[in-house]
């Protein structure tokens, strides 16, 4: 009888998502067998609010959590969720995971013909949130840093946040997303390259130069300090790489970019 | 099971993100916040931080919608364990779920589908509640779900089969009131017999919420203010079963909270009422 169990919920589940093109069997027949139908509402009335509810419910998360997505595509967006629900059906507890796998999918996706920078803002926006989830740190403290005697900087392996996340894009879509509400235009091509940080509870994002990259890259991989100075002046283009080093720790500290070890 | 495992923690309301920033900063007077366990099984970040905050001046429970008791797969170990973790470091009054399943095939349909009401559904359930309970360390509560949809093979009505899942479980009840009126009207039957049969010494928790009325059915909105049908019943609900925790939920179009907070002062004055009428009947 268990067997019958999961058969109903097999069942049911091919039913409810039928709309999406997965069913692998007709919603009209499971429910005329399975479910009660009566003169206000019939089996498949019924068997059609949940499917409604699934569709919709999905919808609505992933234009919460992809609003300029959503405002770049317009119309087409509810197909996109469509066809996205039908090769990513939901697997987590929590739906914060239902969008992770949208920008992969916008990539390969007719509408990256029209945008085609569009999986790019997608990948922007699912990475703001996973950011803002991330995995806490406390931030080291300009005071901490003073604290380091000179002698020990060259050894010194810095630590990144570790929800800190580095984005490398063709088009400027962090333009797109600051006019998002406004009136957004289509994005410059890029590249560039994209840090989006949490600082306590407050996600921020800002682009960053090749050598603030490659740097930020350098800590995150878990260089000691002299390697990470090398990283960051090999690409800078001035006379005095030591303030410029300089200006980037204190900003990178001041950020909360940084953690202790 | 023991009433203490559940003491009375008074009129709550369930905290939601657009309230957030109100709760932390003005502290309103609130008996107690029930949160949505998923919302806070993250890494880190603001919700665990606002939880946090909310813990150290308010009661808290744990209610889940993924817990799927019902569903064929096997439990999610993964999600109890965190849940686990969750329950370890905000040492909520209790932890809830639903009596449904929510996916199977390892999907997850975010959404509270009923279960056929059969002998054979209520082995595969109590087991599982009972291998929850001993994960988890406690008694958790189960609720009754609002639904749209029955099925020709059940044998028994919602509230045997209920009934039969607290006893044999050993867990306690979440008796979402506005649930069983949305299902009443959507099934045909009568709110008042449903309660009349669930058993006094099981009931923890209620839960009002609005409703929307699509004419030939109700649909579980919890997007309106509660109906006065379902005000009925919830009284009805307290002469049976006497003082119990309320808990207001609002999760779409969710208002100022002001208006949560005078809804769940509402549940009081009219429990009050009654308990000064003399009208529990426990």
């Amino acid at each position: 009888m268990r067997a019958d169990l999961k058969d109903l919920q097999e069942l049911l589940y091919s039913a409810i998502t039928a709309a999406l093109g997965m069913a692998r069997s007709s919603p009209v027949t499971v429910s005329s067998g399975v479910i009660r139908g009566d003169e206000r509402l019939s089996a498949l009335q019924r068997l059609n609010i949940y499917a409604d509810a699934y569709f919709y419910r999905l919808l609505d998360c992933l234009k919460e959590d992809f609003p300029a997505t959503a405002a770049v595509t317009g119309d087409a967006f509810a197909g996109l969720v469509r066809a996205y629900l039908g090769e990513h059906s939901p697997t987590e507890p929590s739906i914060f995971y239902a969008g992770r796998h949208l920008a992969d999918f916008l990539s390969k996706h007719a509408l990256q013909e029209r945008w085609p920078f569009v999986a790019e803002l997608a990948r922007l926006e699912r990475t703001l949130i996973e950011v803002f989830h991330g995995t806490d740190a406390p931030a080291l403290a300009a005071s901490e840093v003073r604290t380091i005697a000179p002698a020990d900087w060259p050894a010194l392996r810095l630590r990144v946040h570790p929800a800190l996340r580095m984005l490398n894009c063709d088009w400027r879509v962090n333009d797109v997303l600051r006019a998002i509400g406004t009136d957004w235009r289509e994005p410059a091509r890029g590249p560039v390259a994209l840090l989006v940080w949490r600082q306590r509870t407050q996600v921020y994002y800002r682009e960053v130069e090749v050598s603030e990259r490659a740097g930020l890259e350098a800590a995150a991989k878990g260089e000691d300090f002299a390697t990470v100075c090398e990283a960051v002046a090999s690409r800078l283009n001035t006379d005095d790489p030591t303030a410029a080093i300089n200006r980037m720790l204190t900003q990178w500290v001041a950020d909360g970019l940084l953690v202790r070890a | 099971m023991r009433r203490e495992d559940f003491p009375f923690l008074g009129f709550g309301v369930g905290l939601r993100r657009p309230h957030y920033t109100y709760v932390l900063e003005n502290r309103p007077a609130m008996d107690w916040f029930e949160v949505i366990s998923e919302n806070f099984m993250v890494a880190g970040g603001r919700p665990l931080e606002v939880l946090g905050q909310v813990h150290e001046r308010y009661p808290i429970v744990l209610h889940g919608v993924s817990l799927s008791l019902g569903s064929t797969d096997p439990l999610n170990r993964d999600y109890l364990h965190d849940l686990a973790r969750l329950a370890r470091r905000f040492e909520p009054a209790w932890i809830s779920d639903h009596l449904c399943w929510t996916g199977v095939g390892g999907h997850n349909l975010h959404d509270l589908i009923p279960l056929p009401y059969t002998e054979e559904t209520l082995r595969h359930v109590v087991g599982r509640i009972r291998q929850v309970q001993q994960i988890l360390e406690r008694r958790i509560l189960i609720e009754n779900v609002s639904s749209y949809m029955e099925f020709t093979i059940s044998t028994m009505s919602e509230w045997e089969f209920l009934t039969a899942v607290a006893e044999e479980a050993d867990c306690g009840i979440l008796l979402d009131i506005n649930n069983i009126y949305v299902s009443a009207f959507n099934h045909r039957f009568d709110p008042w017999v449903y309660i009349d049969a669930i058993p006094v010494n099981r009931v923890a928790q209620f839960h009002l919420a609005g409703h929307s009325d699509h004419g030939t059915y109700l649909l579980d909105t919890h997007d309106h203010p509660v109906r006065d049908e379902v005000w009925s019943l919830y009284e009805h609900a307290v002469r049976r079963f006497g003082e119990i925790s309320t808990l207001i939920e609002w999760d779409d179009n969710i208002p100022e909270f002001a208006e949560l907070a005078a809804t769940a002062q509402q549940a009081r004055r009219r429990c009050a009422a009654i308990k000064e009428c003399g009208q529990h009947e426990s």
